[in-house]
């Protein structure tokens, strides 16, 4: 099982050159993968921008999006940028997506909120067409620059609903669940995209992908659950329908801060099928984090 | 007046290693600014990801899109990619927009080409809220906020009368597309300052301007066919659709070749009161950077 990191959920807007270090050091440890989550109602940095100033100082590592809520772009502006972002990376995009919840997000972005799902599938069929060189609808196109992953950037969907982990399997190279918290629960919904995978005649399995919020050390185990639980629960504007609230207030009162607690979880992780996972210490900016990390889990 | 360089995005794919190179080299030689255009049916990378990719790697430099077209994309999603492109940059970020008008573009964001003035008016007024840390219809504040004050530099473009009293009304200054005509490019900010005086404001609005040229005849014969090929590109069969300029097709014979031919259309800009040049080859070269650096001497 691969192993990769997140980055902190927030970086303050004078911690632009801690986000390069963070992925310097990430490089350089020998994870996987960088992940970054989305939101737009929230401090945190834009994904795809982050994840360029990322590229832009590392060599190695993967680029996550975990995840990006896709349905809040124009299809056409978001295939275009995550190309550039893969020419730029030479190759090393992973796209996480999912349709997102938070009403507040599709009034600020602002995009409808109602057929986000449909829109979604719209899209991917779309920004499959516009990666791999072809009309990208209506006799127009094609739309460089070609990314260098050939049919464009790896595709990773999330989501809880039955139609959203059919969607994994159908449409993405595999599944990315957020929490592993429920690890049945997560196999299980990884099993149900599993079988759309196979319903469509598709060789091999998808990619199973999850993350693990932890840190090293007690002080940085607190500030990374107090980030968990301010950004679970956080919204502006009208109410959402959040499942994610009740979860939220577990993960933060359980976030594992020893090297032996991280490692059992890891192997839980492993022994559940998952081919790779990111451990994410949410409310740590300090990059040292990263090689603490680094020393416990690779 | 300053002097700035523009990616030759014009011409095919540039890969990434080209790409940070040419930033860098441009950063150290001291060019004042790093353009890259926008543009969706074309093989250029998208401005925002070009420049935050030149950002990481740059200290000095400011980064501009020229022009960004905005009413194709999700205001509040730009306004906070810009916002943290200007954070990674150190508040390094000049925004360049205009409304664009090519029809392929927009078929294919998809967004609708119709109401697209109309549009990029409430989208500057939904960026300049999220931009100043106001919730926008109830949501927010969105993040994160820019290190320039208040936001990123604005400059805005295009040639007709709404788009030139729209710099008045939201931005910091008026950005033109290529320089063929010193004089007709005079009589539009002419206009833009008419209506900034008109709305109040203080002082002059910033004048930048680009000019097409390269080092040697055959970079600039080479940058000449990039530039009509750019403007006659239809990524459609539409075949009713006309070029956006009338002056890129007449580029052949106007691509300077020399430092002092391009010194010469320099001082033309200079003279009509430009605060900003920005000298863009359109040929993938390297070399095209520290040699058009001599203008910096």
């Amino acid at each position: 099982m691969k192993i990769g990191i997140g980055l902190p959920t927030v970086f303050a807007s004078n911690q632009g050159p801690l986000l390069l270090e963070w992925a310097r050091r990430a490089d350089e440890a020998g994870f996987s993968s960088l992940a970054i989550l989305d939101r737009v109602v929230y401090q945190n940095y834009e994904p795809l921008v982050a994840l360029t100033a990322a590229a832009a100082v590392t060599t190695r590592i993967r680029l996550t999006t975990a995840v990006l809520l896709a349905p809040l772009r124009n299809p056409g502006i978001l295939a275009k940028q995550a190309a550039s972002l893969d020419a730029l990376s030479n190759g090393r995009l992973t796209l996480g997506m999912a349709v997102g919840n938070r009403k507040d997000d599709f009034l600020a972005a602002p995009a409808t909120h109602t057929d986000r799902g449909k829109r979604f599938e719209a899209s991917l069929a779309m920004m499959k067409r516009i990666w791999a060189g072809e009309d990208a609808g209506g006799g127009v196109g094609p739309i460089g620059p070609a990314p260098v992953q050939r049919g464009g950037p790896e595709v990773l969907i999330g989501g809880r609903a039955e139609v959203a982990l059919r969607r994994a399997g159908r449409f993405g190279d595999g599944y990315i669940t957020g929490g592993i918290n429920d690890l049945p629960g997560a196999r299980a919904a990884y099993d149900i995209a599993r079988a759309a995978w196979d319903e469509a005649g598709r060789a091999g399995a998808p990619r199973f992908v999850g993350s693990l919020t932890c840190a090293i050390g007690d002080e940085a185990a607190r500030l990374t659950a107090e980030a968990t639980q301010h950004y679970y629960t956080y919204q502006s504007g009208p109410p959402s329908n959040n499942p994610r609230g009740t979860e939220a207030t577990s993960r933060a009162h359980n976030v594992p801060s020893t090297a032996t607690e991280i490692a059992e979880l890891i192997a839980a992780c492993e022994a559940a099928g998952l081919d790779e996972m990111f451990v994410r210490p949410g409310g740590v900016t300090d990059p040292a984090q990263v090689d603490l990390l680094a020393k416990a889990v690779l | 007046m300053k002097i700035g360089i523009g990616t030759p995005g014009t011409s095919e794919t540039l890969d990434g290693a080209f790409f940070l190179e040419y930033a860098r080299r441009a950063d150290s030689a001291g060019f004042t600014t790093l353009t890259h255009l926008d543009r969706l049916v074309y093989t250029n990378h998208d401005p925002i990801i070009a420049l935050t990719a030149a950002a990481a790697v740059t200290s000095r430099i400011r980064l501009m899109t020229s022009v960004l077209l905005a009413p194709m994309r999700n205001a509040g999603v730009l306004a906070k990619q810009a916002a943290t492109l200007d954070v990674i940059a150190g508040g390094r970020l000049t925004l360049g927009m205009a409304v664009g008008s090519r029809p392929d573009d927009y078929a294919v964001a998809p967004s609708n080409i119709h109401d697209r003035g109309r549009r990029f008016d409430a989208q500057l007024a939904h960026m300049m809220r999220i931009w100043a840390g106001n919730a926008v219809d109830g949501a927010g504040p969105v993040g994160p906020v820019p290190v320039q004050p208040n936001r990123p530099e604005v400059l805005i473009g295009g040639r007709v009368p709404t788009a030139l009293r729209r710099v008045a009304s939201w931005a910091d200054g008026y950005v033109t597309g290529a320089v063929f005509s010193p004089s007709t490019a005079k009589g539009i900010y002419d206009q833009v300052v008419e209506f900034w005086k008109e709305a109040g404001r203080e002082g002059l609005p910033r004048f930048v301007g680009t000019v097409a040229c390269a080092i040697g005849e055959e970079a600039a014969i080479k940058t000449a066919a990039s530039i009509d090929h750019y403007y006659h590109y239809r990524g459609t069969a539409d075949r009713s659709q006309r070029p956006a300029s009338a002056a890129g097709a007449d580029s052949r014979n106007n691509i300077p070749a020399t430092i002092p031919a391009i010194r010469e259309v320099l001082a033309a800009c200079e003279q009509i009161g430009m605060d900003e040049v920005i000298v863009r080859p359109g040929v993938p070269d390297i070399e095209q950077v520290d040699m058009l650096a001599e203008l910096l001497a």
